[in-house]
């Protein structure tokens, strides 16, 4: 997962694109350990330390990674999209922004 | 993540086959079962040692052909099932086949007996944790006869929220089988996994029928088995979290806006990335 999500975000660096986690872990040192570790460099909410937290009791999360997919107007447009269907997915909707600032 | 997936192989691999020297049944079922228990634990720490201990590709691979299986313990367990007649030594026996067998046709036996003789028993929601992705066909019947014939009210509501659960994995699966191609991975993932036959019925379904149908039994669910508890809450609060998802994180939705904190305690909101494409991954290292 880490490489994958990796190689997606240094592709569409220049790109209007985010990848945003939302983080369950328990321990925020372990966690601090990893990011260094794997080179993660997106930003993670951190849900209190539980799996059980806030952001994802509010989304209905049972089971990780959950990965949705947003456009630019922050509609959901992809859910439990992986691997190549998630560069497909944001691609398409890449092209979509491409396509609106054209057509402004 | 990676552990993860190095745990998900092994657990394939658990099922991959293996045989280990097999032990005499002796006359008391409820010792029967709980050697098996062990003798199965066993033999799982004692694989998963050798695993670890392995050290090149090659050695893996040897050691994983020797993976134990729960599958020989399957007839000598449905036997004590078909014996105990609704008892709870029996019920003991399915669950175990249920969460630890996954031959299709193991499963298939096991819920023919249940629904001969366990449909009824107080555990009957017991076995609904492991029907949430059963692909054996008689799981449908099963939810259905224990919600209908049972006279435990929890069984009852587990078994109903399993029902609206299973649907709304349907409608998931079946708008997956839409977007993907006829040769896409998804696709061919997916139909080996539900088999042909399931796999044509759903890509043939409209998901949105699905979730029609599983809202209305969410919605049961709160109406009637409200306050049986269930993981760390009620029936209620889990089949609402459902209703959300179905009403407010459906797919052309508004993302509902999420505000928090990162790592550093940094303040910061979903908003603040409008005009952006966003991936969110709840995602967690383990």
């Amino acid at each position: 997962m880490y490489p994958h999500e990796r190689s997606l975000v240094q592709r569409l660096e220049n790109k209007p694109f985010a990848l945003i986690g939302i983080n369950s872990d328990g321990d925020k040192e372990a966690l601090r350990e990893v990011l260094e570790k794997e080179n993660i460099t997106w930003r993670s909410f951190w849900d209190g330390g539980t799996t059980s937290g806030p952001i994802a009791t509010a989304w209905n999360v049972r089971g990780w990674p959950t990965i949705y997919v947003l456009d630019a107007q922050g509609r959901i447009r992809y859910r439990g999209v992986r691997g190549e269907a998630m560069d497909k997915a944001v691609d398409t909707l890449l092209a979509e922004v491409e396509r609106d600032k054209a057509g402004d | 993540m990676k552990k993860r997936t190095i745990v998900a192989g092994i657990a394939l691999l658990l099922l991959a086959g293996g045989r280990l020297p097999a032990q005499e049944a002796t006359g008391d079922p409820a010792a029967r079962i709980e050697a098996i228990k062990a003798e199965y634990q066993q033999a799982r720490t004692d694989f998963y040692q050798k695993y670890r201990e392995a050290t090149t590709d090659e050695e893996r691979q040897e050691t994983a052909k020797t993976s134990p299986s729960a599958d020989r313990y399957g007839d000598e367990l449905l036997a004590i099932a078909r014996a105990a007649d609704g008892g709870d030594v029996g019920m003991d026996a399915l669950l175990w086949i249920l969460q630890n067998i996954r031959t299709p046709d193991t499963q298939e036996r096991a819920l023919a007996i249940a629904l001969d003789h366990y449909v009824g028993h107080q555990n009957a929601g017991g076995l609904c944790g492991s029907l949430l992705y059963s692909t054996a066909p008689s799981t449908l019947k099963i939810l259905e006869q224990i919600i209908e014939v049972s006279e435990h009210n929890e069984a009852r509501g587990i078994a109903c929220y399993t029902l609206a659960q299973r649907l709304k994995s349907e409608a998931e699966t079946a708008s997956m089988l839409r977007a993907s191609g006829p040769e896409s991975e998804e696709r061919i993932g997916i139909t080996s996994y539900l088999g042909e036959e399931k796999a044509t019925e759903l890509l043939a379904t409209d998901p949105a029928k699905l979730e029609a149908k599983a809202e209305k039994i969410f919605e049961r669910v709160v109406a009637d088995f409200g306050d049986v508890s269930y993981r760390r809450g009620t029936l209620a609060a889990a089949a609402r979290g459902d209703l959300n998802e179905l009403r407010n994180l459906a797919i052309g939705k508004m993302a509902p806006e999420i505000q928090g904190e990162d790592i550093d305690g940094v303040a910061f909101k979903l908003s603040d990335y409008r005009g952006k494409v966003v991936v969110l991954d709840f995602w967690g290292n383990w």
